[in-house]
């Protein structure tokens, strides 16, 4: 059974919006795993480094124009 | 890279906004959206303040130069639907205050560049403006989504950016031209719309924006956005004191007023007023260019408010803030005030593994 995971849908969500709420998310659930969905890079760069500033992990990939972002609590 | 690219985009409108003044364009105002896009209204006859009647070629130059960019880099999105209404009119009350301190927070910073402590003043307001517009934020503002929309919308800016410049070049009878005062004053054409090019280029690459760089500070204490603003200022510093332009002071300095109160409150609606757009002038003119129907809308806001801030005998000139504009940017004031206190939250769908929580 994998962990927990959380999905946030940020598409259509101008900035800085999208990073505030991916920032209220983790602070609701530090430990669980977040993806994030966003429709433009603008947003993805900005989650980029909050999240990994705040010592998470980050990773991206792209599924049909949307942007998928994973963010993990570092172990 | 991304750190060195904000720097550098900083440091080349910081260097190109002293530059465009040596070569014609008003003092202290080399690049100022909020000055351009008035002198534009005013071009286009959409009020009759004389000295400020010029269709800039560098406004023109920020939709193309963002528009080329975003298609090499495959950023070219048409979407809007996000609040366009509530964009005209934040857009349009940025303006007022942008027109009672006399300038967009681009050209604040080329004024502080320059010397002038007025803008020093305009900052405190500006930086107030944006805090404001976080506690905002913090409690759920938003505009709403935005989504895809057919490509036309987003072409719609650039092609009107060709027009404006087809204007400029054809000079029509029903075109007007200031033959005195800041619209008189101008760089050459193709340089001006070679700067404006190259400052859009360089933005929709960086992502450069003044409101974004004190907003990022305080909500997510990420400087990033805010080494552009500084690399602006010290651009524009070294290039002011190399061509002599450095005055320090309050009094005397070009088409500003030292009526601080006035530069205060103008700049805390611009900064309020832009953080609720989610981004200053050159940023949502940037963002028009890359397909962004929304920014497109706050930006004809910009161009509208402009020619009712000199219809209605608000703009600001140095001799100091008028009643009207004293009025405006209260009413202004109000209005984003309100927006930012009922503008809802949307429902973001938060979804866990065994079901799906609505909200947050």
């Amino acid at each position: 059974m994998a962990a927990k995971q959380n999905v946030l849908d940020v598409r259509g969500l101008s900035c800085p919006e999208p990073v505030v709420r991916t920032r209220q998310a983790l602070a609701a659930d530090p430990s669980g795993e977040l993806v994030v969905i966003t429709d433009n890079r603008v947003s993805v760069e900005n989650i980029r480094r909050f999240v990994t500033g705040a010592g998470y992990s980050f990773t991206v990939a792209n599924d049909n124009g949307d942007y998928l972002i994973s963010v993990k609590a570092k172990q | 890279m991304s750190r060195r690219l904000i720097l550098f985009s900083g440091l080349l409108l910081g260097v190109l906004g002293v530059v465009l003044v040596k070569l014609g364009n008003p003092a202290n105002m080399g690049v100022c959206v909020a000055c351009f896009v008035r002198d534009i209204a005013g071009g286009l006859g959409l009020h009759r303040a004389a000295a400020v009647q010029y269709l800039r070629p560098e406004i023109s130059g920020f939709v193309l130069g963002s528009f080329l960019a975003a298609l090499y880099a495959g950023e070219f999105r048409a979407r809007g639907g996000s609040s366009p209404m509530l964009r005209f009119f934040i857009g349009f009350a940025v303006m007022i205050g942008a027109l009672v301190f006399l300038g967009c927070p681009l050209r604040m910073v080329l004024r502080l560049g320059a010397g002038d402590l007025n803008a020093l003043v305009g900052l405190i307001g500006f930086i107030a403006g944006i805090g404001a517009g976080v506690l905002f934020l913090q409690r759920g503002f938003s505009l709403g989504r935005s989504q895809n929309l057919v490509k036309a919308n987003g072409v719609a800016m650039p092609v009107l950016a060709l027009a404006v410049l087809a204007l400029v070049v054809t000079a029509p009878v029903f075109i007007f031209f200031s033959e005195t005062g800041p619209g008189s004053l101008r760089a050459p054409f193709l340089i001006s719309l070679g700067a404006g090019l190259v400052i859009g280029i360089v933005i929709q690459r960086s992502r450069l924006c003044q409101a974004g760089a004190f907003r990022d500070l305080f909500l997510l204490r990420d400087p990033h956005l805010f080494y552009g603003t500084l690399a602006i200022l010290a651009g524009a510093l070294v290039f002011n004191f190399v061509f002599g332009y450095f005055k320090l002071g309050f009094a005397g300095q070009p088409v500003a007023h030292t009526d601080g109160l006035w530069n205060f409150t103008g700049m805390l609606v611009v900064g309020l007023g832009a953080t609720l757009l989610g981004g200053c002038p050159i940023r949502q003119t940037v963002m028009a260019g890359e397909g962004d129907a929304d920014a497109g809308m706050a930006f004809f806001g910009l161009l509208a408010g402009a020619a009712f801030a000199h219809n209605f005998g608000m703009a600001s000139s140095p001799a100091g803030a008028t009643v009207a504009g004293k009025i405006g940017v209260i009413l202004a004031l109000a209005f984003l005030v309100t927006v930012g206190l009922a503008a809802e939250l949307p429902k973001t769908v938060t979804m866990s593994k065994g079901g799906a929580k609505i909200g947050g």
